[in-house]
Parts: C-alpha cells; sequence; structure tokens
C-alpha cells in the first residue's frame, strides 16, 4: 500500500477521531453547569453641579472661596436705528432745450464743441429723519445711476464731475458718459451706475456751508460727426435730460445734526427659571443692580425709565426721571464712549428688597430724548454703525441662600418582569455632597405583592471653602423579589440649610453606583 | 537471501484501533530501548520498523477532578473553584496530543565499505498528530469562576491567556546507517487546518471600593479556513491547508567500554508557510469607567437603554477574510535520552524533551527490569511539559522473534475517570508501539541483547 493510498484509508478515521477528542473536550458537560460569581463593577457615576439647573452665564464662582454670584447681565436694545443708516431713494432730473435755455436759430456743432455745461447742487430731502442736517456721510453700500436721452443727431461725451465724492482711488469722482447719437426716430441713451459702498461724501455743498448737498459740475462735447458735412446742427427743438438716482443708500458714519427724536426701549428679562424651594431665605447683603448706558454716539441723550417692575411689582424710588447721558467723544475717527450708569439699588428704591422673592422676571421700560437740547447750529454729532449705542442691565445677586422643607416628591410605576438575570445583590448609591445643604431622601417601594421596602439616605451637609463633603450610602437590593413584582416607587428629597448658606458655586452632589452580589452562571 | 517484509498482522490493527480512540491525549514517551547493546556481525536483512499511536492529555492546573465534576454538571460550589484556585500556578495549562507514527529502514544499500560491508540504508517515518495547546491565567480563571469581588484593587493580567490547535500530516525520507544507527530524514509537513486565540496584552481591573474600572485587550483570532462554515456544515473544502518542511532524524552514540548509550531524536525541526487567505480577528481596545451617567444619550444608561449600546462590533473588531500569509515554526520537538545498563537485568534512563508546543520541557527518569528475554517493564517518574510530576509504567513484550510490542501508561490511576482513585490525578496518557528489529549485522535490537530469543 502506498503512502497516498494509506493517507487515504486512514484518512476519516483519523479525522473522525481528531473530531471527537476534541469534541470531547468542549462539547460541554453531562448536565447543565453552574455556579456562582461576585461581582463587584462601578455601574453609574453621575454628578449634579449649578450648571445642570442654572445656565453658565447666569453665574460667576466665587473667588477665594467666597459667594458665587447670580449675575443677569443683558442688553436692553429694543430700539431702531435703521433711520440713521440709510438714506432715502432720490432722483434728481435736470431737463436741457431750447426753452429752458433759448437761443434763436442753429447752432452749428463741430466734433469737440461743447454741446453742454452746467453745475447743480442736490438736496437730499431725508424724509424719515426732520430736521436731519448731513454734514458728511461714509456710505457702507447702495447705487448712483446716471442716465441721459438727447435728440442730438451726434455722438456726445459727457462727464459728470462730483468734487465732494472722495474714496480710496483720491478726492473726487468723474464719472464719464457717452451717449450715441439721436436718429429722427430714436433718442440717444446713455446711462452708467456707480457703486457706492466706501465712499465719503461731504454734503455741505459748493461753499462748505449748506447740509444735506452735494454738487455735481457737468460738461458735454460734441463727439463724431456722423453727417458727411462734418458738422451737425442743434435746434432750439432738440433737449437732453439729465437724470441722477441714488439708490439704496446705507451709511456705516454720519455726522452733522440728528435732530430731536424720542427713542423707546423695554424689554422683559427672564432671571432664574427656579426650582420651587421650601421656605426659601436669601441675604441679599452686597447685592448690586443697575442700569447702564454705554453712550457711542456723539450726540447727547435723555434717559426717561417709565417702568422698572420685578414680578409684576413696579420699584418704588426716584429711578423714575430724566437723566442726561453725556455724548460720545470722537477721537481719530473713532468713538469714545460715554459711560453712564444708575444705581437701581440707591436708598430709597425696594428693588432689592423685590429680589428677596427670587422672581423670575424684571421688565424695565424707557425713553431715550435724542439731543435733548437743540445745538442744530454746531452740527457737531457723530455715529459709527459699527458701534451702537448699548443700554444694559446688571444685577449681581451674592448667593448666600437658604431653604428647608420637602424639596421633591415624585412616584414613579415600576413595571413587573417576567423574568431577572440570576443576580441576588445590591446596587449601592454612594452620595458625595459639598453643597451646603442636608438632604434626606427617603425611598419606599411598594410592591403588588404587599411587600414593602423602604430605605432613607441622609447625606450631610458639605462646604466647599471648608472641604467638606457630607457622604452617604443607600444600598437597594437587587433581586427577583424585589423585581418581579412590580409596584410603586415613591421618592422624596427634604432638604436643610439651617439658615442661609454662601455658596461658592463649585458645589456638587456625586452620585455613584456599584453593583455588588451574586451571579448565577448557567451553562446549558 | 532477504527476509519477509514489515507487515501488520490483523490482529493488531484492533490494538492500534484501540489506541487511537482510548488514546485520549499526549504525547511522547520513555520506554525506549532499554538494554545494552550488542554488536551482530552478520547478515544484512530488512532495517527496524515501528508502528506508534499515543494519545496524551495533561494538565498542570486542572486535575481530574475538577474535570469530572464540571463534566458531571449541576451545581458547582465555590470551595470546588477555591480548592483549585489553590494550587493553579501563574499560568496554567492545558495540552492535547493524539496520534500515530511510522518508522522504517530498508535493506541496506548496495555499498561496500573498506571492510566489506554495507553502510546506509533508505530510511522514513510517516504519521499524523493533533495538538491543542491551551493557556490562561490564574487571575483569568480567578475572574470566570469566582468573580472579582475577593480581590478588588488588583490588577488582573490576561496577558498571554490563548488556545492553538492544529492537525499536521507528515511524510519524510532519508538515511540510516546500519552501524551507528545514526538517521537523518527530510520530510514535508501537511497542516489540515490551525486555529488560534491569543491575548496579546490585556488586563482588568476594578478599584478597591468598586468606584472605577478599566479593562484593555489586544486580542486576535486566526482559522485556516477561507470562510466560517455555514448552515450547511462545515465543509473541507473551506480548509486551507499549510505546507512546511521539518529535518527529523535520530543520533544514537554508544560507548564500546561502558553498557551507556546517549541518544538524541529530532523531529520536524523546520518551518511552514500558512497560505494567505485565512480568517483572522483582531482586537485592540480598552475603557475605563466610573460608571455611565445616568441621563444622556450614547454612553449613558438612559442612551443605552433607549437606543442602545452606540458602539458597533465593527468599530472594534477588525476582521478579514483573506488574511496574509505568514511562515510559521513548526511544532518541532527534540528530546535526549541516557541510558545506563549497570546489570543486564537492570536499566537506569533520563529523558529530556522539549518541543510539541509544551510549555516547558518535559524530564523523565526511571528504572527497568529485564526478567527475560521475552519482556522487560519499568517504572519512570515524569515532571514538565503541560504537568506536574506524575508516574509513568511501561513494558514491552517480544511477541515474537522478530517484533516487540512496547505499552505505556503514563499517570495510570488517570485512566481511571470518575473515580476516587483519579481525583487527584491531572492528565493521562497512553502510547503503544510494535517494533520490528532489524535484519542481522543491524545493531541494537530495541534494547534486547539479540535478535535471537
Amino acid at each position: 500500500m502506498t503512502f497516498i493510498g494509506f493517507l487515504g484509508r486512514s484518512f476519516p478515521v483519523w479525522i473522525g477521531v481528531s473530531l471527537a477528542v476534541l469534541l470531547g473536550g468542549v462539547s460541554g458537560c453531562k448536565n447543565s453547569l453552574s455556579w456562582e460569581h461576585d461581582l463587584h463593577i462601578p455601574v453609574l457615576d453621575d454628578m449634579v453641579t449649578w450648571r445642570d439647573f442654572v445656565p453658565d452665564s447666569l453665574y460667576e464662582v466665587g473667588v477665594d472661596g467666597g459667594p458665587a454670584h447670580f449675575v443677569f447681565s443683558d442688553t436692553i436694545d429694543d430700539w431702531d436705528w435703521s433711520d440713521y443708516l440709510s438714506l432715502p431713494d432720490t432722483d434728481f432730473v435736470s431737463r436741457f432745450d431750447g426753452q429752458t435755455e433759448p437761443f434763436n436759430g442753429t447752432i452749428v456743432v463741430v466734433e469737440g464743441n461743447e454741446v453742454l455745461g452746467y453745475s447743480e447742487p442736490f438736496n437730499f430731502d431725508i424724509v424719515q429723519l426732520p430736521g436731519m442736517e448731513l454734514t458728511e456721510a461714509t456710505l457702507s453700500g447702495g447705487t448712483m445711476t446716471i442716465e441721459v436721452v438727447h435728440s442730438l443727431q451726434l455722438e456726445v461725451e459727457m462727464m459728470f464731475n462730483f468734487p465732494d465724492i472722495n474714496s480710496d482711488v483720491g478726492d473726487g469722482l468723474a464719472v464719464p458718459v457717452l451717449l450715441p447719437p439721436a436718429t429722427s426716430n430714436t433718442p440717444g441713451v446713455g446711462s452708467v451706475s456707480t457703486d457706492l459702498e466706501g465712499i465719503h461724501i461731504d454734503f455741505t455743498g459748493e461753499f462748505g456751508t449748506e447740509t444735506n448737498t452735494l454738487s455735481v459740475f457737468v460738461v458735454a462735447l460734441a463727439g463724431e460727426v456722423s453727417n458727411p458735412n462734418g458738422y451737425d446742427t442743434i435746434d432750439p427743438e432738440d433737449s437732453i435730460v439729465v437724470s441722477v438716482s441714488f439708490d439704496g443708500v446705507t451709511v456705516q458714519t454720519l455726522a452733522g445734526y440728528f435732530g430731536q427724536r424720542t427713542l423707546s426701549s423695554a424689554m422683559d428679562v427672564e432671571l432664574i427659571d427656579t426650582i420651587p424651594v421650601p421656605e426659601p431665605v436669601i441675604d441679599l447683603e452686597g447685592a448690586q443692580a443697575e442700569l447702564h448706558f454705554t453712550n457711542t454716539v456723539g450726540a447727547d441723550f435723555r434717559l426717561y425709565v417709565d417702568t422698572i417692575e420685578v414680578a409684576d411689582q413696579l420699584v418704588e424710588g426716584s429711578l423714575i426721571s430724566g437723566h442726561d447721558i453725556p455724548r460720545a467723544t470722537w477721537v481719530n475717527g473713532e468713538p469714545v464712549p460715554a459711560e453712564w450708569s444708575l444705581d437701581l439699588a440707591m436708598p430709597g428704591s425696594n428693588f432689592l428688597d423685590l429680589l428677596e422673592g427670587l422672581p423670575q422676571s424684571m421688565r424695565v421700560a424707557a425713553r431715550f430724548l435724542l439731543n435733548p437740547e437743540d445745538m442744530s447750529d454746531l452740527l457737531i454729532d457723530r455715529m459709527d454703525a459699527r458701534y451702537p449705542p448699548t443700554f444694559w442691565y446688571d444685577v449681581r445677586i451674592p448667593i448666600k441662600a437658604g431653604a428647608r422643607g420637602l424639596m421633591f416628591t415624585d412616584t414613579l410605576d415600576v413595571s413587573g418582569l417576567d423574568e431577572f438575570p440570576n443576580f441576588d445583590g445590591f446596587l449601592h448609591l454612594d452620595l458625595s455632597n459639598t453643597f451646603p445643604i442636608e438632604v434626606e431622601g427617603r425611598l419606599r417601594f411598594e410592591m403588588s405583592n404587599g411587600n414593602l421596602w423602604q430605605d432613607t439616605a441622609l447625606v450631610a451637609a458639605g462646604s466647599v471653602p471648608l472641604g467638606i463633603v457630607g457622604k452617604s450610602t443607600v444600598s437597594i437590593p437587587l433581586n427577583e423579589d424585589m423585581a418581579l413584582p412590580g409596584g410603586t416607587l415613591v421618592m422624596e428629597v427634604w432638604i436643610n440649610t439651617y439658615g442661609p448658606q454662601p455658596f461658592t458655586g463649585e458645589e456638587s452632589l456625586r452620585v455613584q453606583g456599584r453593583l455588588e452580589g451574586t451571579q448565577l452562571l448557567v451553562v446549558e | 537471501m532477504r527476509h519477509p517484509s514489515t507487515k501488520l498482522r490483523p490482529w493488531l490493527y484492533p490494538v492500534l484501533a484501540w489506541g487511537w480512540i482510548s488514546g485520549g491525549l499526549v504525547m511522547t514517551g520513555s520506554g525506549g530501548p532499554l538494554f545494552a547493546q550488542t554488536l551482530v556481525d552478520a547478515y544484512y536483512g530488512q532495517g527496524a520498523t515501528s508502528w506508534e499511536v499515543w494519545g496524551d492529555q495533561r494538565s498542570n492546573a486542572i486535575s481530574s477532578g475538577f474535570a469530572n465534576t464540571m463534566y458531571e454538571g449541576g451545581f458547582v460550589g465555590r470551595e470546588v473553584f477555591q480548592e483549585v484556585l489553590t494550587g493553579h500556578p501563574a499560568m496554567g495549562g492545558l495540552g492535547l496530543s493524539a496520534g500515530w507514527h511510522r518508522t522504517w529502514s530498508n535493506e541496506p544499500f548496495a555499498k561496500i565499505n573498506a571492510k566489506g560491508k554495507r553502510e546506509w540504508a533508505l530510511a522514513g517515518s510517516f504519521g499524523s498528530e493533533l495538538l491543542v495547546s491551551t493557556m490562561w491565567r490564574r487571575e483569568l480563571f480567578d475572574l470566570v469562576f469566582l468573580g472579582n469581588a475577593g480581590h478588588t484593587g488588583r490588577i488582573d493580567p490576561l496577558t498571554g491567556t490563548g488556545i492553538r490547535m492544529g492537525v499536521f500530516n507528515r511524510l519524510s525520507l532519508g538515511l540510516e546507517n546500519i552501524e551507528t544507527r545514526q538517521r537523518i530524514e527530510i520530510g514535508v509537513v501537511q497542516r489540515i487546518a490551525g486555529a488560534e486565540f491569543g491575548i496579546l496584552n490585556g488586563s482588568f481591573w476594578v478599584s478597591e471600593a468598586a468606584d472605577s474600572m478599566s479593562m484593555y485587550m489586544q486580542t486576535y483570532a486566526s482559522t485556516s479556513l477561507d470562510q466560517f462554515p455555514d448552515s450547511g456544515g462545515f465543509q473541507l473544502q473551506q480548509a486551507l491547508p499549510a505546507y512546511g518542511v521539518g529535518v527529523s532524524g535520530s543520533l544514537p552514540l554508544s560507548s564500546d567500554m561502558w553498557p551507556l548509550q546517549f541518544r538524541v531524536d529530532f523531529r520536524d525541526i523546520g518551518v511552514f508557510w500558512e497560505p494567505a487567505g485565512g480568517m483572522l480577528a483582531v482586537v485592540d481596545t480598552g475603557f475605563s469607567t466610573t460608571g455611565l451617567p445616568a441621563f444622556g444619550s450614547g454612553w449613558a444608561w438612559e442612551g443605552l437603554l433607549e437606543d442602545g449600546v452606540p458602539t458597533s462590533v465593527d468599530e472594534l473588531v477588525f476582521s478579514t477574510d483573506s488574511a496574509l500569509g505568514r511562515l510559521l515554526m513548526l511544532p518541532s520537538q527534540i528530546s535526549a535520552t541516557l541510558q545506563w545498563w549497570p546489570q543486564p537485568e537492570w536499566q537506569f534512563q533520563v529523558k529530556l524533551r522539549g518541543g510539541s508546543w509544551m510549555p516547558e520541557p518535559q524530564l523523565t527518569a526511571g528504572v527497568g527490569w529485564i526478567p527475560s528475554a521475552r519482556i522487560a517493564l519499568g517504572v519512570d517518574v515524569r515532571t514538565g511539559g503541560w504537568g506536574g510530576v506524575r508516574p509513568v509504567t511501561w513494558v514491552k513484550v517480544r511477541v515474537s522473534k522478530k517484533r516487540v510490542l512496547g505499552i505505556e501508561i503514563e499517570d495510570p490511576l488517570g485512566w481511571a475517570w470518575g473515580t476516587e482513585w483519579a481525583q487527584n490525578t491531572y492528565g493521562r496518557g497512553v502510547r503503544i508501539q510494535l517494533e520490528r528489529l532489524p535484519g542481522e549485522r543491524w545493531t541494537r535490537y530495541a534494547g534486547f541483547n539479540s535478535r535471537d530469543l
């Protein structure tokens, strides 16, 4: 018998024996096998901190163990400055013909002759801002469109010069417009649009004493003559109509006089959505409450505080009166703001008294009178759209509070289970508390089969400045007896701070859960 | 004159079959040549031939009593595992070997040396073997059967845990010197199928207060299958055989002045190439936690209960069904045997054997008694390999003038599976060998003094 032949004959036996040996080792047991296995593993780690119920922006952590502060600081910008930041769309139209510029007979024109020459002031009527007198403006957008229609049967080269429009390119703006010759049936038409973004306009006119005025100088020269005679003629019936339009002009900076206007501002301020606290007490010593106005406008304001309400109760005191707010000064083209503030907790005000009730809202309504004193002759008002004025409030309350009583109660229906893993042990909840609050948690599980399990965890008060951590452990049995029947779980949380306590903002309540018990493992 | 060639008698087939089926487990054996050598200057006959089957199972941690308890099933008390753990070494192991092996030598070549003798004969061997090697950390045993409650705060290393198995066929050819009986062969080894799993690096730790836990696992699993057996079951075509080349041989050194013999045997010293296309899965991941938060999505209890585990298995396991080919060592083995016959009736021997995926060398020492020309028997003590100290008994019976039947039983009480006697044994093994003595003018007749009875 050859080797190959031998292998061929013995292979099935060999494979069979090999598999038998393997399966004999791993196929398992005659009967199901079980054993107990003791487990200690962490399963839960959660922490309650200030940021879980107070947004970051609403509190400041205490410094050097000092108390944290509730900080309510926001702008009250319910006013509209758009009227100041745009110019109305304006069209300036001029017609030149034999009636506006009378002449007799026919004027012979050859190439290069001046056909038309004039200067004209454009007076902007800023209808939305009565009393507004512009001397300067830097534009952030807009278009100037020049359109000319004529009846001359020759080509016309027009040049529009705006000496008071400056840009990065240089002083003055020249806009050429080339007009094709008209025919006996159709006029010659030419138009040019210019982007006004970034340009600076001097509105003081040709002599520097006007306001809202833009000067333009126009010259029109005869171009190539199409007549074979080499000349053309202008008759009294001929005309030239010039239209200059300003559309969508927006402003970045303004100068001049802004007129007298009243601006209204009002805002409902959401303070903290507080958890209902039993028997709350709060110590407001050191609390600050101020209204601020950061005036970045080069114009005076007078503020009238119409209403300050805290939790729908009017704040009493001498807050409601005219408060003069000085104008910003202008240095090197940039505003230096003028700061103004009003202490809401000034003597005679009950503002802080109202805060003791842990209010959830505050309302402020005010009016601003722009240029309370008429100083139109000085033309010294300034505004830069990049620096809007800000009306804002700043309330800072040191967190030194207390409470006592039932903080929270809830009832949870727990469904019964058909089966439960072969586990018998406990879920230990380790509580670590640095809040200066003594917390008592009461758990009661009323099982459907009539059994009752209850436990109480008393977590001592902690202290961040003193490095004290209050600890406690709740051990919840975890086994079939507890899990299968289902029932009702009643939870109560009682708190007691023993009077107002300072909070640093770094307090936390940590809950760590560890599973400890015996798992029955079964191998079938 | 030509002597009859070696053929198995029909009655030996049941014997071999018994060796296969009852073999169980592990390897090698002593019970080799026992007796002083006699040089015979006579007729050239056919060389020695032997058939060998064996099965051996051995562990250094799992006693037969414990294994039987697990096999019988039912609830196993904690004290059972604690007792095992008491004697458990740092690294537990379990090995299994079963196979058969045949060697033969032809009548010497016609080449004549200066003394007019023929010197070399064509020799060869072939056989098959199943090898299974399992290793595990003591800490892993502790974790699985007792849990971690008793040793929180301790880092449990899992590194080194693993299992590998393979089924090998081999065929080799070579030469044997009729005087020195030195033999050298070169052969082809085929691994029909193989699989392995190992934890290259791993650990598990829970803090003493059970408030934090970390685990790291760098592990792999591979198999020489190009796909997992589907619902249709395993198909032979799914296996990817691997082939290699190994050198085998025997180097006996005998003293002309003293009744001593030193013998070195080696088998399958070489490598084999595992072809590309096998299946491979690798995990290299870890996690550390102090517990999951109660609320939130992802890895929070709320998220897990509502949305399930946010990480899919595919993100943790790299797997492919087209692994690259690689060069691996053959399951080589080598042994060195020193034998001494202070008197013709007595033999002492020491044997050191290594390889065959054994975690440590295996040392055997013992004594043999040769009461007659027909029988020899002995007792050895063996340690190492897959287990600790255990007894070995052997007997050799000269069933005919030319044939010797040898039976070696390793850890005899281990065969009393399920009885009190076997409770404290850690394995069992059997090796059955049928040798045909070489022809005249060969030397070393399987330890017996002479070919003649």
